[in-house]
């Protein structure tokens, strides 16, 4: 199982994270497109970085009728962006506001596909990690649709 | 290429707004943020305008990068003419304004005119309104942002002014966020002379990259060489608080009105650091060293704490953070501040000014004082009125008083340094182009003990290695003013620029790919620095038109007169004959005649 881990307490609130994986999925720069999110309240003195937790039992999953969200063999949520009409159901059920509908796609973190996480990368503070597990947890059930992809 | 930039022109007489694309021979010739700022008031100021009249333009520049993922590109320049100093002013400032501003749609902001009533300019991807500020009018930094934040949402950004830019002190700054400050030259005053509470960003536009994924590795490869330097990793951990250490050491800290030159181990960095509850990054940033404060708010910057505290004689970390933050939230430019409220506690001893005046007694040491008198100059209240009127209280009070403001060009010293033992740094606020100020040109690598034949290296001469030595000094400052002149452009924090702390982090190879991989615009190291000396020859013609040339070059009478009392620094001042002819030569080197003003061919070149 892989997953990436925040530590919210030590982000600084810079938004590179965001751009690194704007960059990454969408090919422009924008803090606010990002599968990451850091938002940040200076005066409740709060920052925050909000990304998929690439739930066991996968809400997101639950609520796609059309099969769009799988889990892969790391048993990471990932997106069929062919397959997604769009709908807003996974948005909607997603307990942690880690999916979203962003230029007519739905943006999710998926570890950057396999490769090296970019929001990684580019953190200066160590308040992103990769947590890798060798067992996969997930039933073969849960996995959902990846047998039939 | 990727040269879309967008400015608007705002008049808030006549509500009147329009949007155009920037013209891109302009963008080639003078980037952003600073440079292009300092083209359209080269265009538009005069001698007679009177800075708080509705046809000063204040303009709001983001850099050429800003807001996209390049190391520290946070910056956006707000500049206009200085009530402070009668001459042009400009504020650099990080925070995330800037960034969202581009993302808004908007690149620079020219507003002229005045509104009729208090507003705030709504600015969300690509459309600007001139709304109501009904309701915030009247309030301090932090509330008017968390008051238009409970309004309009927690994703906006917002730049504003504190109850003393709608008071017109002439030291009143623009703020953004808790601390980040746009604070030199009363720009805030500015603000509050057209009525324009504060300026909101909301946008979710993408900013397109020339190469998307070089600029990636690029962003990638700075951050991890930012992160291997000592000093970056210092800023994270304590900030600015850090250069206080080295200059009390060698007794560089502007004390008590530079009466003395170094103060007590109270303000050391280890204090500080106990103050803080987290570190704090502006967009983009890998450095990370604004303190969020135990004291309810951010900082204090070197240049905050050193002019409140030791300029005033004032002790203690935890009382430095306090009056941080009220001085932030007034709205008020710290450095202006204390060495204002430095200056008139002199005038006082000296009776100068007397208790009639002032209603109280004025002596150093008074942390209390200190606070009433940051609310008095925002109310223009009893002596407060006249503190409001910053250097221009000299005419107030006596020709005499002069002689002990530290300040040059009409602009009080911005950072903490005592400049007697340091004869670069002395060179360096006394030609600086808004006025007394390190940040046009600091040269920090003079002090820091790098062995000669690298500080050569760098400079491209035999550099005279004794800072007390005023031979070979003007090549510092024209080294280093240059360079930061370009890294203003760009809208990347000085933190991150080569020369300003540290002999490493990015230098004009990193500039320029940058540049070629966010714009697509190819750019060698020399027209880099070209489009800096371009930059600092243009500002000097913007105060030659406004009546200030090279006789203004010069430093408070103090650093010629007064030996410096403490530690290695004592015994040490600025000798005028060799001051004088320093002056030359550093003219000389930049083309300027002996009079400090660039020549009439190259006037003609530059318009
Ligand atoms: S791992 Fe990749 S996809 Fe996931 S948040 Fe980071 S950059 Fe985005
Ligand atoms: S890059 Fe790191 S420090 Fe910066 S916002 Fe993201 S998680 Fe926070
Ligand atoms: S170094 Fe400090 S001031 Fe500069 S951009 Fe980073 S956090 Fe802001």
């Amino acid at each position: 199982m892989k997953k990436i881990k925040t530590n919210s307490k030590i982000c600084t609130g810079c938004s590179l994270c965001t751009m690194a994986c704007s960059i990454t999925k969408l090919g422009v720069a924008n803090p606010h497109k990002g599968a990451i999110a850091i938002s940040r309240d200076p005066w409740k003195r709060k920052e925050k970085i909000t990304v998929c937790e690439q739930c066991k039992k996968a809400k997101c999953i639950e609520a796609c009728s059309e099969g769009a969200l799988y889990y892969d063999e790391d048993a990471v949520v990932r997106v069929k962006q062919e397959a997604c009409t769009k709908c807003g159901a996974c948005v909607d059920a997603c307990p942690f506001e880690a999916i979203r509908l962003i230029d007519d796609r739905l943006i999710k973190c998926d570890l950057c596909e396999n490769g090296t996480p970019q929001c990684l990368r580019v953190c200066s503070t160590g308040a992103i990690q990769l947590l890798e597990t060798q067992v996969t947890t997930a039933s073969p059930a849960q996995r959902g649709p990846v047998n039939v992809v | 290429m990727y040269l879309n930039f967008s400015t608007a022109e705002i008049d808030l007489s006549s509500k009147r707004i329009e949007i155009h694309q920037t013209p891109e021979q302009l963008v080639r010739k003078f980037l952003g943020g600073r440079g292009l700022n300092m083209y359209y008031l080269y265009k538009l100021l005069t001698k007679e305008m009177d800075p708080l009249s509705p046809d000063n333009p204040l303009i709001v520049g983001a850099g050429l990068l800003t807001g996209t993922p390049a190391p520290a590109a946070s910056r956006t320049n707000f500049s206009a003419k200085s009530p402070e100093s009668l001459i042009f002013a400009d504020a650099n400032v990080g925070g995330f304004f800037g960034a969202e501003m581009r993302h808004s749609g908007f690149d620079r902001l020219i507003i002229t005119g005045k509104a009729d009533s208090p507003v705030y300019l709504y600015l969300e991807n690509g459309r600007i309104e001139i709304r109501d500020a009904e309701g915030l009018w009247g309030l301090n930094v932090n509330e008017t942002q968390i008051k238009l934040r409970e309004k309009l949402g927690s994703d906006i950004e917002v730049a504003c002014i504190g109850r003393s830019g709608e008071h017109l002190v002439r030291f009143a700054a623009v703020l953004t966020g808790v601390k980040n400050t746009a604070g030199r030259g009363g720009l805030g005053a500015v603000m509050g002379s057209k009525n324009l509470k504060a300026i909101v960003a909301h946008g979710t536009r993408d900013i397109q990259l020339a190469n998307a994924k070089q600029f990636l590795e690029t962003l990638v490869e700075l951050k991890d060489l930012l992160l291997t330097s000592k000093m970056v990793q210092t800023l994270g951990r304590v900030g600015t608080t850090i250069l206080y250490d080295v200059s009390n050491v060698l007794g560089t800290v502007r004390t008590e009105n530079s009466l003395k030159n170094a103060f007590d181990d109270s303000l050391l960095s280890s204090e500080f650091e106990k103050q803080a509850d987290k570190m704090l990054s502006c967009f983009a940033c890998p450095v990370h060293c604004r303190h969020r404060n135990k004291h309810g708010g951010e900082g204090p910057d070197y240049s905050t704490f050193g002019t409140l505290g030791a300029g005033c004689g004032v002790s203690g970390a935890d009382v430095a953070a306090d009056i941080n933050n009220v001085c932030n939230d007034l709205g008020l430019d710290s450095s202006s501040a204390g060495t204002i409220i430095s200056w008139a506690i002199e005038l006082y001893q000296r009776g100068l000014i007397t208790r009639e005046q002032t209603g109280r007694e004025y002596r150093f040491g008074d942390a209390e004082l200190v606070k009433s008198l940051l609310h008095d100059i925002t109310e223009r209240r009893g002596f407060g009125n006249t503190l409001a009127e910053s250097t221009r209280a000299v005419s107030l009070l006596g020709e005499e008083t002069k002689d002990y403001v530290i300040a040059i060009k009409g602009l009080p010293q911005s950072d903490s340094h005592d400049v007697r033992y340091l004869v670069s740094f002395a060179l360096g606020i006394a030609v600086a182009g808004r006025g007394a100020d390190h940040l046009r040109n600091r040269p920090t690598l003079e002090i820091l003990g790098l062995p000669p034949e690298a500080l050569n290296r760098i400079y491209g001469t035999t550099i005279h290695p004794d800072p007390t030595a005023y031979e070979t000094k003007e090549h510092l400052v024209y080294y280093h003013e240059n360079i930061y002149a370009a890294v203003d452009t760009l809208g990347l924090c000085k933190f991150v620029c080569h020369g300003f702390n540290s002999p490493h982090m990015l230098d004009y190879d990193a500039f320029a790919r940058l540049i070629e991989y966010g714009t697509g615009l190819e750019l060698s190291k020399d027209d880099l620095m070209e489009i800096g000396k371009r930059i600092v020859d243009l500002e000097r013609l913007i105060n030659a038109r406004l009546g200030v040339d090279g006789k203004y070059d010069t430093l408070p009478r103090r650093f010629f007169d007064d030996p410096a009392p403490l530690r290695v620094a004592k015994g040490h001042k600025i000798d005028r004959e060799k001051f004088s002819q320093l002056l030359q030569r550093y003219y000389a080197l930049r083309g300027w005649t002996t009079d400090g003003v660039p020549t009439e061919e190259r006037r003609l070149e530059l318009e």
